[in-house]
């Protein structure tokens, strides 16, 4: 059956050393239930493929302009009107400059597999693995689980990178197959969830201790977002307290640098202004600590 | 001792600026030298060598700053050196004038170049630091009695005019430094007083030694030493002496260390002054010592980048040792290479050097293995450009910038890929074997041009033979021929196969014309070219394999062919800055590089065409055989500061360098970014296509970044 499945992702990226322990390759899913505000990774949000649009990249060479609607250079600019784009990538071939990317790409498990296998040398130098993200990747559970239940097959150290608004069931397919989960809390008053994801956040931390009644390894991961989830950080610690599974917190700096990719992907961009400073940092790191 | 802070900045002056005292003025030494060597040619060469070596040692000015511990200055005026030049040129006039006008021809043009490396050596550090120079002459008297021949009669004679005249320059700078009366300087004549009559028997006696003998074989010789050898091991033994029996304190020792790697960096040698530390002992075990971490420290704190240092790594390196030189690395400090030993031992074995004199492995210049103290390995006599041979095989064996007939004429079309891809080797072995040809005949002239006694007299073999090291003395007379351009070669072969004999987008002749027209008015297919034809440095399969074939056929052209001296050829994969030289001299090639820029670096993939990143590069480097380029091939890596700033970073760190040791990795330099590289890269984002910034879970390309959130990372490279 996994022969013939078929998951949509954003990305393979190689050498990820932040998404878990040792060298990592971070397979990144399309698709997400939650709308964060600071969201780095726009382009995983909806299901649906998306191209997008590097304007600075582009060279003018005219090479997409043939090819559909979407492209024309006007006194001398390139214009992309996405509207008439129907994410065929026809352009992505072309484009001289590189200045297209296809997001939402249909692959097997076979396919991941290979893809992911390459560097399973780092992985055993350093402890590494594969880490599954997103998006939302456990929205692709059933995919995820084939894909997990194959690198384990292989020996090799498994991580899935969650947000928790999945339905209980996801977690059931992959919780055998996956080592460590890197699960996000942004908030616990529910209040200010709703105000900074769009959602809820009873169905995650319900999840949460659903994983530490299956006693499996959780990595909890705390964005710090100044004016939206700051005030969270200390509900955040008491809140973990009661739970044996999580072995480490992190807390994640706030970062804009993803104001170019809501641009290409023509998303209106909703990235808070203010990053945090090293001290704000400190200071929520100790919390977790204690 | 002075404080060293307290006379530190004083001390770089004397680099800067000479102040000669004792001695003959260099006008009126001059003069006598030439007469000397005049005189002395009449009978040979080597003689004439010594008799002005052992003058210029007994009577040229010396130069002692007054706050200085260690002496070295001798107003030598580069008289031996340019000795050395006028034979190199009598030898291309006269002896080996038809080699000499060839090699012209096949420099002139980019192709090879094939000198007298006379450098890329060191003497043998183990018994000189050991045994002193006292210990030199004591074993070329025991075997002068044994001499057999005029001609070893001879070689010991000269190298004793020349050692004994060390003494005496050792005695004279002695009186000089208790002229000069200051604390340093009687520390200083104390220890030279004491080499005079035996061997070091202190750490600060044994860094005196080498500090001399380093001037005096760079200069005398002419024989440019380029490494101090395995620093731990050679002075721990002293070091540890000096604190049993009370002589230093630890604290006293860290500051004879300051005092010496200063030294060394105010010399500012060409190229930096190598040495190493770490590696095995003769039995195989980790030799790192407290003393290695000692030097490292006190290197480290001075924050300095020359001298360099090889990390000779192997399976029981210390994780000490390696984590405190990737901190060193990651936080900007890239003077360090780790060099796998195991490789390199088992490459000089395949070029016939037995286990036990491979036991014996060093590291010369850049990155080059070598076996200490009985190999001379000439590491860059014979540099080959790779890329040429595309070129070539492109037209006809005639080089398309200065119209020259320098290849075979291989023909002008090809009906396969097959037969185009013979061509490119049949043009690459015929660069190789004319470079090979030319080096065997300078070589065998060598007794007439560089007869080294200071060198020589270091090495058992040469002094149990009697012969001069580069005259049948040394038990490995060996001769390096590197290759370099590999990724332009393999990546113009993978594009020649795609667009003209797969996707047919153009024919030869249309490539060879723009190519000629340094790809104007075909920008279009150039892009093509870089963008969708597979590059070496992807793990990318056929590619890399073209990278495994014509590397493997390059190394089988070379290895253990004999030279001209009685030894072989070794082949080595590396470039240092020459890819700049050499790709001026190469016109536009098929992989979509333009006229006259750099061809590609090292083992490097083609500059910013590795868009797969570090781990497949990595995997690419390590498909090339590794164990048959002796003379070394280092693979360069790149990281950005944000990859391995924290521990997770650090873990990551090593997991590469593991990685590629552990599957069979020769030699590894890490490059972790700096704002002026971020800067470049927004200047050039063609060339830093794999350039990653990552954050905190978060990965994006550099070049994907708009100006504006460059611009801020580049801000917070700099404060970081």
């Amino acid at each position: 059956m996994g022969d013939l499945m078929q998951g949509v992702i954003t990305d393979i990226k190689r050498f990820a050393v932040h998404d878990g322990d040792g060298i990592r390759t971070t397979v990144f899913f399309k698709g997400c239930p939650l709308s964060c505000v600071w969201c780095h990774n726009p382009e995983g949000i909806i299901s649906a493929p998306q191209i997008a649009y590097f304007s600075h990249k582009c060279m003018h060479c005219g090479q997409c302009v043939h090819l559909c609607d979407s492209n024309s250079i006007v006194n001398g600019e390139h214009l992309f009107d996405r509207n008439a784009c129907t994410q065929c990538g026809t352009c992505l071939t072309k484009c001289q400059g590189e200045a297209f990317k296809l997001y939402g790409k249909t692959v097997s498990v076979q396919e991941v597999m290979q893809a992911v296998l390459e560097d399973r040398l780092f992985y055993e130098t350093s402890g590494g693995g594969v880490t599954l993200s997103g998006g939302e990747c456990l929205l692709q559970s059933e995919f995820c689980a084939e894909v997990l239940k194959n690198l384990k097959k292989e020996g090799i150290h498994t991580a899935v990178d969650t947000c928790g608004f999945v339905p209980k069931t996801a977690f059931e397919q992959v919780a055998e197959f996956t080592d460590v989960f890197l699960y996000d809390i942004k908030a616990v008053d529910e209040a200010v969830h709703i105000r900074c994801t769009g959602r809820s956040n009873q169905l995650i931390l319900e999840n949460l201790k659903f994983l530490d009644s299956l006693n499996k390894q959780v990595e909890i991961r705390v964005p710090f977002v100044p004016g939206w989830n700051d005030g969270e950080m200390e509900k955040i610690s008491l809140f973990l307290k009661e739970f044996s599974c999580v072995k480490k917190v992190k807390v994640l700096p706030y970062h804009n640098f993803a104001k170019s990719k809501y641009m290409a992907l023509g998303m209106e961009n909703t990235l808070p202004d203010n990053q945090p400073d090293d001290s704000q940092i400190k200071k929520a790191q100790l919390l977790f600590k204690k | 001792m002075y404080e060293f802070n307290s006379v530190k900045e004083t001390l770089k002056a004397q680099y800067q600026k000479d102040n000669w005292t004792s001695g003959i003025a260099s006008r009126t030494l001059k003069p006598r030298v030439e007469a000397i060597l005049k005189e002395g040619e009449q009978i040979s060469v080597a003689k004439a060598k010594a008799d002005a070596i052992a003058y210029i040692l007994r009577n040229a000015q010396i130069d002692i700053h007054p706050n200085e511990i260690f002496a070295d200055k001798l107003n030598h005026n580069n008289l031996m050196i340019n000795y050395l030049a006028s034979k190199q040129s009598v030898l291309k006039a006269v002896q080996a004038q038809d080699f000499a006008k060839r090699e012209l021809l096949f420099s002139a043009t980019g192709s090879f170049d094939a000198l007298m490396d006379f450098g890329h050596i060191a003497p043998d550090w183990d018994f000189l630091i050991q045994n002193g120079i006292v210990g030199v002459i004591n074993r070329l008297e025991q075997q002068q009695i044994k001499a057999t021949s005029p001609e070893s009669e001879a070689f010991y004679e000269q190298c004793l005019t020349v050692y004994r005249a060390m003494i005496d320059c050792l005695i004279r700078m002695a009186e000089v430094a208790e002229k000069n009366g200051t604390k340093n300087n009687l520390f200083m004549a104390y220890n030279l007083r004491k080499l005079a009559v035996s061997a070091p028997e202190t750490m600060a006696q044994a860094m005196q030694l080498t500090l001399f003998f380093y001037n005096v074989q760079m200069h005398l010789d002419a024989t440019t030493v380029r490494s101090l050898g395995g620093l731990d091991h050679l002075y721990q033994p002293l070091f540890q002496k000096d604190l049993d029996e009370k002589r230093f304190t630890e604290a006293e020792q860290r500051e004879i260390i300051r005092y010496f790697f200063w030294k060394i960096s105010a010399m500012k040698v060409i190229a930096n002054m190598p040495f190493y530390i770490g590696g095995t002992d003769f039995t195989g075990e980790d030799q790192t010592s407290d003393f290695t971490y000692i030097l490292l420290e006190e290197y480290l704190e001075l924050d300095i980048y020359d001298p360099k240092i090889h990390i000779m790594y192997h399976n029981n390196t210390p994780s000490r040792l390696i984590d405190i030189v990737l901190e060193s690395i990651r936080n900007g400090k890239n003077s360090f290479v780790f060099v796998n030993t195991a490789v390199a031992k088992a490459a000089l074995e395949r070029i016939g050097i037995e286990p036990k004199d491979a036991a014996r492995l060093t590291v010369y210049g850049c990155y080059e293995p070598a076996a200490e103290g009985t190999e001379v390995p000439a590491t860059c006599a014979g540099r080959v450009n790779m890329a040429k041979a595309v070129e070539l095989a492109l037209n006809n064996g005639i080089d398309p910038i200065t119209q020259e007939q320098v290849g075979l004429m291989t023909g002008d079309d090809f009906e396969t890929y097959d037969d185009f891809y013979q061509a490119v080797k049949s043009q690459l072995a015929f660069l190789t074997k004319n470079c090979m040809e030319i080096i065997t005949e300078y070589e065998r002239h060598y007794s007439v041009v560089c007869p080294s006694p200071i060198m020589s007299a270091t090495y058992e073999c040469s002094v149990t033979k009697g012969k001069d090291l580069y005259c049948g003395g040394a038990k490995y007379g060996n001769t390096s021929i590197v290759g370099l351009g590999l990724a332009t070669l393999v990546d113009s072969c993978a594009a020649v196969k795609k667009v003209i004999f797969e996707e047919k987008i153009i024919t030869f002749d249309e490539l060879k014309k723009d190519l000629l027209n340094n790809w104007q008015q075909a920008e279009d297919i150039q892009l093509y070219v870089k963008k969708n034809c597979d590059k070496y440095g992807n793990n990318s399969s056929e590619v890399d394999q073209f990278a495994v074939d014509l590397t493997s056929f390059f190394s089988e052209l070379i290895n253990l062919r004999p030279n001209g001296r009685g030894g072989v050829f070794r082949c080595g994969m590396f470039s240092v800055d020459w890819c700049t030289d050499f790709g001026f001299a190469t016109a536009a090639t098929p992989d979509g590089r333009n006229s006259s820029e750099p061809i590609s670096k090292n083992i490097c993939a083609s500059l910013g065409m590795d868009k797969k990143g570090v781990t497949a590069f990595l995997q690419s480097a390590l498909k090339l055989p590794s164990y048959d380029i002796s003379d070394g091939c280092v693979t360069d890596v790149v990281l950005h500061h944000s990859s391995v700033h924290d521990d997770d970073g650090m873990i990551a760190f090593r997991g590469i360098l593991y990685a590629f040791m552990k599957n069979g990795g020769a030699s590894i330099h890490f490059n972790v970014l700096n704002p002026t590289i971020l800067r470049e890269a927004q200047q050039h984002p063609e060339r830093y296509q794999n350039l990653q910034i990552r954050l905190c879970g978060w990965n994006v390309y550099f070049v994907d970044l708009s100006r504006d959130e460059q611009n801020a990372f580049i801000l917070q490279a700099e404060n970081g």
